[in-house]
Parts: C-alpha cells; structure tokens; sequence
C-alpha cells in the first residue's frame, strides 16, 4: 500500500505558519480556540480504515439479512470499537473516525479507488487513491451501492449527466446528504427516551421489511449510545466532559452545553453513517435558545463562555468537512428566520453563532440567515458587517419567497416557515423534507441540437431529430419550440437516469439512524429513502442566464435585424467564432440579462415556462407521486463544466466559465446592483425555483466595512427581498486584495470567498476559478 | 424637448444622501485642469475610440463619409482625429463597440424612465435623482424640466454644479432642488482663474444668493496637491462654511488619476503633469482634521 503524502488541510501551500495573514486574519475569541483552530487546519489529509473493516466483516458475517439491518449492526460494531481520541483543547466530544483529521471510506457505497471523488481542483483528483487495501476493495466491487447499481444498470454510463457530473457521482460516495434531521425530540427525550420508543414500536411489528427496519433503527440508536457512553470513560480525565457525555448517552440534556454536546455527537454520528453530504443540524439557534437562556438566569453561563462553545462546534463541523482536498462536504449553519405570523426568530444565539463562524473565517460551515421582511435591522446590519471580515458569511434565503414556492408543492404552511439550507444552495426542511435531483434540464446542449437540426456542431449525435430542421424555422416562435422540444427531451432523459439512481438509494442506500430523526419513518417503519413526510424531487437547470442571453441574441440577431442565419449562428459556435469575429460582436451586443432590460423579460418567462411544462407532465416522485421542484445549483460546475462547453450563440468563447448564478453571465453586468437585482426579481421563484437558485452579488469592501455605505446596502438587499429576490450571497473583497492573494497566497490563506455552490479558501481556488471571481463586476 | 446627456448612472452612492441615479450633463463652461469627466466639457457629441475592443472588421472604414478612419496592418481601426468631424456615422456599424457616440440627446421621459426603475431603492435608503456633469446649467431649460418631472414623482432632486451660471438660473430651480452639491474648486481668484479658466467671483456670489434664499447647500471641494491643496485655501473653506448659515457639509474630494484614461478613448492628452500624485490617506486625514477642528461638518 502506498504511503500518503504529507499534504495538509491548507492543500497545497506548502509550510504553515510561516508567514502573519494580511488580510482576513481569522480572529478566535480564546488562545485555546486558536490552537484548536490551528491544529485542525494543519491536520494531513488521510483516510482512516477502521470503518471500512468494520463493515466489510459483518456485511461478510451478515450476508443473508436485509441490507438495512446489515448497515446498522455495523453501524453499531463501528460505535462499539472505534478508536476514541480528543484534539487538545477540544471541548466537544465525538469525531468522524479514529485519526485526526482522517476521513472514513464508506465501503458500503463507493470506494476512491473507483475513481468517483469528484473535485472542484483537477490537480488535485484522486488524491486517496491507494490507501484502501485490495482485500477490502475486491471484496465490495459488485457488493456495494455502485457495484449493485451497475449491475442493475449495465447500460447506464458514470457519470450519466455531462452537464452536471456531481450530482449524480455524490450519490456513489455518500448516502442522500442534502438534508437536515430534526432535533427536538431527541433533545426532549434523550437518546434513551428514543431508544424507548423505538422499541416499543418494534414490539408489535409483525411485517418482515418493517421489521428490520425497526430493528435497525433500534441497533443505530443503541449503537450511537454506546459511543457516547465509551466517551465519558475515555474522558475520565476530564470530569465535566465525562459526566456530560455519562448524561446524554442516555437522559436528555438540561444546559446549553449539555445540549451542544447531545446535538453534535447525533450529528457526527450521523455523518458518520451516511457521510453526510450538505447537511445542516436543524434550527440550532433556536433549539438551543431555551437552554441558553435557563444558563443565563442561573448565572451559570457567560457570553463570552457561550461563544467559546459555539466557535468550539463550528470548528468541529469544519474537522469534519475535508473530505480529503477532493471535496468539501459543504455542511450549513443556519440562523435567524421568521415565524408565519411574521414574528422574527433572530435571537442572542443566532448573533453569538453567527459572531462564532466569522470569527474563524473558515470556508465551512456554510453560515446562513433567513431574511424576512420583520428581520430586526440592527441584527441584518451586524450581518452584513460581517461579510466584510473577509469571509463570504452569512449567506441569504428570503422568507418571503421560499415558503411560498415549498406551499405551491404541497408543504403546510408552518413546515413551510420552518425550512432551512443545505449544501451548496438547496433547500430542506428539518426532518420533513430533504432536497433530491431527479430530473435535469439541459438548457445549452437544447440549444445546440435546435441550432443543428438536431446533430451537435460536432456531429455527435446519431439521435433521431425531434423538431424540424434549421431551414424550417422560419419564425423565432418556431425556433424557441425546436429548442423546448429537446428541453423537454433532456429532462425526459435524465429522469430515467435519476429514477434508476433514486431505485438504487431505495435499496442499498438505507440509512436507518439518520431515518430517527425524520418525521414518519419510525411510526411508518420505512427508512428516509423510502419516503419522509414530504418527497420533493428537483429538476436541476444550470446556466440559465447563458440561455436567456442565447435566445436574446439569436432573436436579434437572426429574426429581427436579419445578420445571420441559424447556420451562421451554429457555424460560428461550432467554430468558436474563429473567422466569425464580426457576428460574435453582434451576438455580443444583443442585450443581456442582469441589466434591468425589459427586452428581456418575455424570454425569462419562456425559458421557466420551456422548463417547467415538461417537468410537471413527466417528473413525479416514484414513491408517493408528488411534484418536482425546481432548482438552479451550480456548485463549482460554472467554471468545470465551461471548460468543456462550446461557445454559446451569447458570443461567451468556448471553454471560458458559464454563468454562475441566475443573475447575469460572465462580463454581462453592466449596470450596477440595481439592475442587476432588479432583472433577478423578474424570475419567478415561488414558481419556477421552489427548490433554490443562487444569485452572486460582489462589492469592493469598503462598501460593507463603512457604516455609511453598508446601510445603502442594507437598503439596497431589504428592497430586492422585498421585490421577491429568493437568495443572495455576497463577496466583499477588492479586486487588488484578490491579486495581491493571487501573487502571495501565504499571506492571505485565511480569505474566503463564495463561488457558486460553495465557499472556499480563496487561495486553494485554481487560477480559472479566481479568474471567474475577479471577472465578476465588483460594485463601488 | 431634448437633454445632452453622456451617463446615467444607476446606484450612485457618491453624488448625495442614498441610492441615487445620477444624470450626467455634456458640456461644461469651465476647464478644470484635473477634470474627471473629460466627457462632459465639451457640449458636442464626441467620438470616443478604445482600440483594444476593436475585431478588424473595417465596417467603420466604409461607414466613415470623411475618410477619418483607416486600418492599419492587422485590419484594425486607425482613428484620424484631424479629419473626424464626430458626425457619429461610425459607432451605429461598430458592434465591436470600439467606436461609440459619447452624448445623446434624450427626453425627460427617456430619463425619467431609467431613473423610476430604482424608485423602490430611493424610497428604502432616503435617494433620489442627481443632476450633474459636466455642467446641468448649461442645460438651464432641460435641467429644470427634468426636475419638475422628477418632483411629481416625489423624488429627492440633488444637483451638482460648478455655480458657474447666471444668478436667474439657479433661482429658477431653487423650489424643485432639495440638495445643492456646490462645488468650491479655489478661493484665491487669479489662481481659480488659471486653473479652470473662469473667476470664482460669480461663483461666490451665487453660493451666497443660495444659502441666503435657504437652499440646502453642500461645498464640494475638489484638494489638488500642488494646485489648491494650500492651506490657505482649506483656512477660506472654513471660514465660508461658518459663513453660510444654510451650508449643511463639506466634502473634500481628493484628486485622483481616473479621468486619465479616458481622456485618450476622445483623442484628448492631459493637461496634468505626471507628477502630480493622489493624496495619500495621511494627508487627507490632516485636511479633515483641520477642517473638524475649525468646526465644520464633514461628509466623507
């Protein structure tokens, strides 16, 4: 087997603490956050194997019982055996494997070996291959959730989408992720009390499949028991930490810090069964208030001891995230929110959570809020000032559009308030509703095939031709059908593909103790893949603004002024305008989206309508029938998939960056945030985005660290929330501090920066993605 | 009726309390040495030319009636300023955007309609619609028109002028104007004389009638070193503000080098010699604390 490498957490900078951070020094509130801070970051990237033995000897013990019972005897053998540690100065026990800063192969999915780590640096691939002996990795090769879905699926390809690799590729290296489990009754009842209830119910069961269900879920639990007793005798040391963990392992919690404690080994635990892909641990700000609040009465809680803890859980969720350099898992934090009745939850907590992650200035969790139109202003602008610190956070969803796109898709009102973010920039809802791609609307590739007759500007399809040919359209109408006919063709499609992939996550994908903290499971006795309270599939559509601009300039170019043909038009893309200088310049000049042109607003319209027609006549949710939502995550694909996209009829080369956010394309912006918010306004989100788009907003950084100008900005963001903006997310950095970055990333490897679907160390970027970020029109 | 207008620009934040649009009047009865919009002295449309965005189609070659534009080895647009009349027949073919007309004439209906897209972001930050330039009196008929129509939409109106004007003129928009943004370029006479090629003497009288007619009046106050960043000239800008009862503010408005680069996009060389450096942070906080100790209200 071959040795790691001695690479860092810090990637690949090379010596750590070598040289003061210039900008955006992280600011811990103690020394021993610092050195704990500090420790973690320089963690090695490793794998730790003690999971993957684990399971694969009793998934070989075990092999005639059902899947989901095998998961969770291992599951409980894992909790039983693990190897504990605790970092120096760490004060919340439970850590996702044996070894700092290790990672654990989930066998029983994918293994690295297979290839499947996907990675916002290319250089960086495939970093963990090797490290899993050939034993382990022969025996799961037809036996895991990859190798059984290839089995079922021989024809399928891996990755079946190319417009949007990752997601479907997480769902090989990690169970369903994009979720956030529900808390409160676990913090009500204790881990005993659920233990207690959960037998109860199996008691009684008679029906085989529930049965190991129930079992399974029983075994989890007792098995998440047990860890947290093993912890209170590895802790013995350390008296307080050892009585709390004595406690929760069975009794619910009565202090703030009892409560953290119970809150993050469930949720360690649960990453650890599922790796945990983008979640987010419920509403903790408002979990934890009641706990906070009885401390401070008692005297027995300080602010300054409070927001000790409350960096202390950050940093465990961030040890928790590296996913060797490959990936993050992009985990959130989410604070703050509205009621129905519009009466705002913003609280102490959520000010000392948010205070807590941007003191670290750390790329996860992912920190955000949810505004709403009674937020408490002094609380939004201490928000915003807190963008201006060099990190990227808090990120934003608006309460007056987000529940009312998840109430068009059947949730109830009060579910609908109380959802949260997950991952890059989905949706979810604790314990309710978890976020799924099941479908994908390919909007660039459509306009390709409508431009050719259907054959690609490289002739590569042999498919037969869905709409008429380029010389029969004759008008732009007939030209924007062509184009919805292979839309609608792409999302048929990829359905399939999603649906063999939803089939696979049903059967070998189980997670039965993430399932406990879902509404439904235990008292249906189903797992979460079998189905939760609601089951909202997405229709995934990237790209959009680089569509909208498309048919902007293929309506004004060929079918009003007459410069060109269709043919020109594909000739040119296929050519990457080479020898078709003069009509990229008028496919250029056509207007854009993001400057507030009404010219464009019949096409924003067309292309959610193009989409979401199809959607409802052919995507339904396999397990209960209900409806897709629609979303627009882009993750880091902007810059990736642009790489290996041909030009596209808006004049954008081949290969330079896609849009990514819904606002406007690469270089389009051209007249300031207001247009710019203004043409987002015009998307329709409670119809056409119930599951989530993103809108990037950056601004030179006196704009949010000047009182003066920050409340302009304020004003500016409570105006686009109020004229139905659903998300926002803000960078903040001048230009110059990102070149200066760019020629010395030591002295600046604390900065952090938003891409599109994920925050990042600016300095790991590579030079096309920081490229792509300094390219964005930076606002006074 | 019609405006010369060269930008309007939308989240201004600098020009004025708010969000702002600000409306950007071409041509201007003074020549500031450091001008900053180049664009807007002279009250003609120009030719603005950036070669670097041009794609060597020639169009502009075959477009131009007075043989003004050729190309040279690589295709690309030569400009000849010399025989360019500015009669704007080039930038319709150029979708390149290399050749662009600076200055059109637009409506008050053609403004107002930008200007009402961001009404919503007035409202929420306490903005409005700014008048400036170039020189908005030298648009007397049009200026006030434009402010009448913004006034019925209730928009705070702010206009930033030179002052240079006939004293009727600006007495004529003191009911629609909320905010004057007056700008005080030199106190010593002959000096504002050699440095923007006009006395300051109307200047001062009409900043005088102004504050004396209870406009709401704030002194912008362009600090060139080597040119009127003097102390005597910061002693008199104190003084003036103790004077004017109605005066709400004094900005100091450091030079910088940005209208450099577009001085060469209209074919203009700068009247700056190089040698003249933006202030550094230093020394505009030494102007601001001088002013601040003499007890005048600084916007920064």
């Amino acid at each position: 087997m071959r040795r790691a490498p001695a690479l860092s957490r810090r990637g690949f900078l090379g010596a750590l603490g070598a040289a003061p951070a210039l900008a955006a020094p992280a600011t811990p509130s103690t020394e021993t956050i610092a050195a704990l801070r500090r420790d973690i970051l320089s963690s090695p990237v490793a794998v730790a194997l003690h999971r993957a033995r684990v399971f694969t000897g009793i998934f070989q013990a075990h092999g005639r019982e059902p899947w989901i019972l095998r998961k969770a005897l291992a599951l409980r053998e894992y909790f039983r055996t693990v190897p504990l540690y605790l970092r120096a100065g760490d004060r919340l026990a439970g850590s996702i494997s044996e070894t700092p800063g290790a990672m654990p192969v989930l066998v029983e999915l994918g293994i690295a070996e297979n290839n499947i780590y996907t990675g916002e640096n290319p250089n960086r691939r495939g970093y963990l291959r090797g490290q899993v002996s050939a034993e382990i990795r022969d025996w799961w090769r037809d036996r895991n959730l990859w190798g059984l879905y290839r089995a079922a699926n021989p024809r399928a390809a891996i990755p079946p989408s190319r417009a949007l690799p990752e997601s479907t590729q997480y769902k090989f290296i990690s169970n369903q992720g994009h979720l956030s489990p529900s808390y409160a009754e676990l913090l009500r009842l204790g881990l005993g009390g659920l233990l207690t209830a959960t037998r109860a119910r199996r008691a009684g069961e008679r029906d085989r499949e529930k049965l190991a269900f129930l079992t399974a879920a029983e075994q989890a639990l007792a098995g998440l028991s047990e860890w947290i007793r093993r912890y209170a005798e590895f802790l013995a040391d350390s008296r307080e930490m050892s009585r709390i963990a004595a406690k929760v392992a069975t009794e619910p919690p009565a202090t703030f810090r009892e409560a953290l404690q119970l809150l993050w080994l469930a949720h360690q635990a649960i990453h650890i069964e599922g790796h945990g892909y983008s979640c987010t641990p419920d509403h903790i700000d408002q979990l934890l208030l009641p706990y906070y609040l009885a401390d401070k009465k008692t005297g027995t809680l300080s602010d300054a001891e409070a927001l000790a803890l409350c960096e202390n859980f950050v940093l465990k969720m961030y040890d928790n995230t590296v996913w060797g350099p490959e990936h993050h898992l992009t985990q959130g934090l989410c604070v703050g929110g509205s009621t129905p009745d519009g009466r705002d939850l913003s609280n102490p907590l959520s000010r000392l959570f948010l205070e807590a992650a941007t003191n670290l200035s750390l790329p996860e969790p992912l920190v955000w809020i949810r505004w709403h139109p009674n937020i408490d202003q002094q609380f939004f602008d201490y928000c915003l000032s807190r963008i201006s610190r060099g990190t990227c956070f808090p990120l934003m969803w608006n309460d007056k559009v987000v529940p009312a796109g998840l109430i068009q898709l059947g949730v109830a009102r009060e579910d609908a308030y109380n959802y949260i973010a997950v991952g890059c920039n989905e949706l979810a809802i604790p314990g309710q509703f978890y976020f799924n791609p099941g479908a994908h609307a390919n909007y660039l590739r459509s306009l390709e095939l409508a431009l050719t007759s259907g054959r690609g500007y490289r002739a590569d399809t042999k498919a037969k031709p869905l709409a008429p040919p380029v010389p029969e359209l004759k008008t732009f109408e007939q030209f924007t059908a062509a184009f919805g006919a292979y839309l609608r063709d792409s999302i048929r499609t990829s359905y399939a593909t999603e649906m063999t992939l939803l089939d696979a996550q049903m059967k070998w994908g189980q997670t039965p103790l993430t399932s406990c903290f879902f509404e439904g499971c235990l008292e249906r006795a189903r797992d979460l893949a079998q189905g939760t309270k609601y089951n909202i599939l997405s229709c995934g559509g990237i790209f959009f603004a680089n569509a909208v601009d498309s048919l902007a300039a293929i309506r004004q170019v060929v079918y009003q002024n007459k410069e060109a043909a269709l043919d020109d038009v594909a000739a040119a893309c296929a050519a990457n305008f080479k020898g078709h200088e003069r009509l990229r310049a008028k496919l250029l000049a056509a207007p854009k989206h993001g400057n507030d042109d009404p010219r464009l607003d019949d096409l924003i319209e067309l292309v959610e309508r193009l989409r979401d027609q199809p959607m409802k006549e052919i995507c339904r949710d396999p397990r209960d029938g209900t409806r897709f939502g629609n979303t627009h995550v882009v993750r880091s694909s902007a810059v990736r998939t642009g790489r290996v996209t041909p030009a596209t009829p808006d004049g954008r080369p081949a290969g330079t960056p896609l849009a990514g956010s819904v606002a406007a394309s690469v270089g389009a912006e051209r007249s300031g945030p207001t247009a710019l918010l203004n043409s987002v306004a015009k998307l329709n989100a409670p119809r056409s985005w119930q599951t989530g788009y993103q809108v990037n907003l950056r601004f030179q950084g006196a704009m949010l660290s000047n009182p003066a100008n920050r409340e302009k900005v304020r004003a500016l963001l409570n105006v686009y929330f109020q004229k139905g903006g659903q998300q926002l997310q803000i960078n903040a950095i001048d230009t110059e501090i990102l070149r200066a970055a760019q020629k010395n990333p030591e002295a600046y490897r604390d900065l952090v920066v938003r891409i599109a679907g994920f925050s990042e160390f600016f300095v790991n970027l590579t030079p096309d993605m920081q490229e792509d970020l300094i390219a964005r029109a930076a606002h006074m | 009726m019609t405006g010369r207008i060269f930008d309007l620009q939308r989240f201004s934040i600098h020009d004025g309390p708010g969000i702002r649009t600000t409306v950007f009047f071409k041509g201007c009865p003074l020549r500031c040495l450091w001008c900053h919009n180049p664009e807007g002295i002279s009250s003609q449309p120009q030719l603005a030319f950036t070669p670097d965005k041009c794609i060597a189609c020639g169009d502009c070659v075959k477009a131009c009636p007075e043989t003004a534009l050729a190309r040279n080895q690589a295709g690309r647009a030569v400009l000849d300023r010399a025989r360019c009349t500015a009669c704007g027949a080039c930038a319709p073919v150029c979708d390149a955007r290399a050749l662009e007309m600076v200055g059109r004439d637009l409506t008050v209906e053609e403004v107002m309609a930008v200007a009402l897209r961001d009404r919503d972001y007035y409202a929420a930050s306490g903005g409005g619609l700014t008048l400036s330039g170039g020189e908005p009196l030298a648009q007397p008929e049009f200026a006030e028109a434009l402010l009448r129509a913004a006034r019925r939409e209730r928009l705070h109106c702010a206009v930033e002028t030179s002052g240079f004007a006939e004293w009727p003129q600006l007495e004529r928009l003191l009911p629609l104007v909320d905010l004057w943004l007056y700008d005080y370029k030199e106190t010593n006479p002959q000096l504002h004389l050699s440095f923007t090629g006009e006395s300051n003497q109307r200047i001062l009288a009409n900043l005088r009638a102004l504050d004396r007619a209870g406009a709401r009046l704030l002194l912008r106050c362009p600090m060139v070193p080597e040119y009127n960043a003097r102390q005597e000239h910061l002693a008199a800008i104190a003084a003036l503000a103790r004077e004017l009862p109605n005066l709400r503010g004094v900005e100091l408005l450091p030079y910088h080098r940005l209208g450099q680069s577009k001085l060469q996009r209209f074919g203009f060389s700068s009247r700056m010699p190089a040698s003249v450096k933006p202030p550094d942070k230093e020394l505009i906080s030494s102007w601001n604390a001088y002013l601040s100790s003499r007890g005048v209200r600084l916007l920064q």
